[in-house]
């Protein structure tokens, strides 16, 4: 292929990938030559318009479901249809003429021009707006959660994966944060997100016990690299066209793949993890890892057949034992930040 | 220029964390100072970022943690700026909200940071001065008050970045004078290393 020195190389969904050598390159072409495969395994299957049932499915959606089919399989693997179908027809089209009961449309408009500001749909106005509706429908639409920081990214990559289905993207957004994620992961207090790290930190002592160890003797706390990993769906951490094979598997089997994931991240980069010294440089060496992940197929791999077991029943346990510690957390915090205020609030301070 | 003793001194690392209200510039400051970059529209931060510079000429390496603005993650906040030696508290010339907020920051490090932590309160987008909405007046008064160094910065045009960290960087204890910690003799950093093996995180 020629050269095109001019343009910047980009995804599948027309982001802008950043190819530090060839291997990434060369991983980036692998991918396509595997959906080519994996259209032929669903062809019958969209024929049909009819989803493989059981096992099948799940072996399908693990490999990585065609990019052209995604809005098609997420929005019935997520249970997002059935969500729609239980409101009326018009239910989105009148969350839109009652944005004005947001409050969430400032914060919403300063991180518009934030979401991939080098994508050429979702930073020209058309998917700015339809980025603007969505988030702020949702807010409205659940105004316990209404608007949290990183959704913007999660929306922005399945608003390009769904073909700019608007409405289909507010709901898989829906389903991602009413059915899917841990209870409380993007609300107001972010305690469900705590419980997740907490929990993380514990699989990592249970799956990768050296490099747990590893990461106690450098100070170097598992939520310090894996916040961004549950609060955008890995959607602003890894390149989107890997993030968007995350989700295949995230809509049909829930938030256990994200814990999957995460561990598979680890593992894959252990050996140099284990070499590092200080925790800035470990820092540094996964967020290179996962900037650059381009072999998506390679790291999904791990994450189903290279960790174990891990069945949302063993997940669920850890969880709730650490709900506990973030519920003591959030109180003391509550108690010193209403400490805080009441100083404020006194005259002459 | 403490040239000669700077070469015999090890290098020092210095944790540093950025707060502030959401759309403050606190990423933008970040990669001006860092990269020598500025975007209009940087990628809005989640969690929080991580980045490191060297200062050869003061011997320091800042460990920078750029946190995301939104109240929200104010929960997670803790977790950055245990351990920092110096945190910078950024608002945005216009917007007196981000100001309110940047004070209440301040509270929180008083009481629940480390007591030596070097703060530094920085008035960003110093290039709109059009839309100015908090005086220097006040933020300087407020900043003698509380003991803050205190400078407007513009990530856009640069003005102050450099400045900003540099003065931190010099602002902070050497540790080559003080094999224990400058003030009093208990060993606080040291206590304070061996914190991370409980993992009662932030």
């Amino acid at each position: 292929m020629a050269a095109q020195p001019q343009q910047a190389p980009t995804d599948v969904y027309g982001f802008r990938v950043e190819l530090p050598g060839p291997q990434q390159l060369i991983d980036m072409q692998r991918q396509r030559t595997l959906y080519a495969l994996h259209e032929k395994s669903w062809a019958k299957y969209v024929e049909k318009h009819k989803l493989p049932s059981g096992s099948t499915l799940k072996r399908l959606v693990r490999e990585g479901i065609p990019p052209q089919l995604r809005s098609w399989v997420w929005m019935e693997t997520s249970g997002a249809r059935e969500m729609r179908a239980a409101q009326t027809p018009s239910y989105y089209s009148n969350l839109l003429r009652a944005q004005a009961l947001s409050k969430s449309t400032a914060q919403v408009e300063l991180d518009l021009p934030r979401t991939f500001p080098n994508h050429p749909f979702l930073a020209a106005e058309e998917g700015r707006a339809a980025m603007r509706r969505i988030l702020t429908a949702y807010s409205v639409h659940n105004a316990n959660v209404g608007y949290c920081q990183g959704l913007n990214f999660t929306v922005g990559v399945v608003l390009v994966a769904v073909g700019r289905d608007e409405e289909a993207a507010f709901w898989l957004l829906a389903a991602l944060v009413e059915r899917i994620c841990f209870p409380g992961s993007f609300g107001h207090t972010l305690s469900g997100c705590h419980v997740e790290m907490r929990t993380l930190q514990e699989l990592v002592g249970e799956k990768l016990p050296r490099l747990h160890a590893h990461m106690a003797r450098l100070g170097c706390d598992t939520s310090l690299i894996a916040t961004d990993w549950f609060l955008t769906l890995y959607c602003s951490s890894m390149p989107p066209e890997s993030a968007a094979r995350v989700l295949d598997a995230l809509f049909h089997e829930g938030a256990k793949i994200l814990f999957r994931v995460a561990l598979a991240l680890l593992k894959s980069a252990e050996a140099a993890l284990l070499k590092t010294d200080n925790a800035g440089d470990f820092m540094r060496v996964v967020k290179d890892w996962v900037t650059h992940l381009y072999n998506i197929d390679q790291l999904m791999e791990v994450a189903f057949d290279g960790i174990g077991s891990l069945s949302l029943a063993t997940v669920d346990a850890v969880r709730k034992h650490k709900e506990a510690e973030v519920k003591e957390f959030m109180q003391q915090r509550a108690q010193q930040r209403a400490q805080v205020r009441t100083q404020q609030s006194r005259p002459g301070t | 220029m403490a040239a000669p003793l700077a070469e015999l001194a090890q290098q020092q690392t210095a944790k540093l964390v950025l707060l502030g209200e959401m759309g403050s510039g606190k990423s933008s400051l970040v990669l001006r100072y860092v990269k020598g970059q500025f975007f209009d529209y940087q990628a809005s931060t989640v969690g929080a970022a991580f980045l490191t510079k060297t200062l050869p000429e003061l011997n320091v390496k800042f460990e920078i943690w750029d946190t995301a603005g939104q109240e929200r993650y104010h929960s997670l906040a803790p977790m950055y700026y245990r351990g920092a030696a110096a945190a910078i508290i950024v608002y945005d010339i216009t917007s007196p909200d981000s100001f309110t907020r940047a004070k209440s920051w301040v509270r929180e490090l008083q009481r629940q940071g480390n007591p030596n932590m070097i703060m530094a309160l920085a008035g960003n987008k110093a290039d709109l001065e059009g839309q100015r909405a908090v005086t220097v007046e006040e933020a300087q008064a407020y900043a003698a008050e509380n003991g803050l160094f205190y400078v407007e910065t513009s990530a856009k045009t640069s003005a102050n970045v450099n400045e900003l960290f540099e003065e931190i960087a010099r602002k902070l204890p050497k540790p080559e004078a003080a094999p224990r910690p400058p003030q009093g003799g208990i060993v606080l950093s040291e206590n304070q290393q061996q914190q991370p093996k409980k993992s009662t995180c932030c």
